[in-house]
């Protein structure tokens, strides 16, 4: 029953997490909604110079490939890890700065549920704590690369 | 200064910690969670109807000549 429970959490988890940040993305280059935007002014000049780098873009690409990985529950181990960076960096623009509860709830429950993820699919991350680690690299054979599909 | 009030106006009270007052990505978070934790539901339940039962045979068997 306690498993049941579990993987219909963390099933919820990867849905919600996946459903977010997909339409997100979708949203800055179709604009169904008006995009939001930071209410303080330190992080509205961040996302304003972002924007000027095309990092925003680049940040919005990875949302919609992430959030794609996510919701049809593919290589969900490689999109927790891209949109990693981005749920970092929307909760420290926001969580210690911004002025509106809801914004700080909002993006505190998407980094406690990223981290949930990340600890739901940690058997594909433990090879990663490797203390002594030696390099294989991927070129001297790359038939590795397909072969992990 | 944070409240926790809920109106179902079509509009977004950002000051509200409460979990129903949803801007339209975390309701679109939502929809997708509810519903993919419906869809996990119903293809158990079918994986479940579809699975056969398990049939006990007193000899060993090899499994690829059982049809």
């Amino acid at each position: 029953m306690a498993r049941t429970f579990e993987r219909y959490f963390i099933t919820f988890c990867r849905f919600y997490l996946g459903g977010f940040n997909l339409v997100s993305g979708l949203n800055y280059f179709f604009l169904f909604w008006p995009q939001p935007k930071v209410t303080d002014a330190t992080g509205n000049g961040y996302v304003e110079a972002a924007v000027s780098l095309g990092l925003f873009s680049f940040a919005k690409v990875l949302e919609i490939i992430g959030g794609a990985t996510l919701v049809f529950n593919r290589f969900v181990p490689l999109g927790l890890v891209l949109l990693m960076p981005v749920t970092v960096n929307i909760f420290l623009i926001n969580a210690p700065w911004s002025p509106l509860p809801h914004v700080v709830e909002s993006v505190t429950r998407n980094m406690i549920l990223h981290i949930i993820l990340l600890a739901a699919y940690a058997n594909y991350f433990y090879p990663m704590l490797k203390f002594r680690a030696a390099p294989d690299p991927a070129w001297r054979d790359p038939s590795r690369i397909w072969k992990s599909f | 200064m944070w409240n926790f009030s809920f109106v179902l106006d079509g509009k977004t009270d950002m000051m509200s910690l409460n979990p129903l007052e949803m801007t339209n990505f975390e309701m679109m978070g939502t929809i997708f969670a509810i519903g993919g934790v419906l869809l996990t539901i119903i293809l158990d339940r079918i994986s479940k109807q579809r699975q056969k039962p398990h049939e006990f045979v007193a000899h060993e068997v090899d499994e690829r000549e059982t049809g």
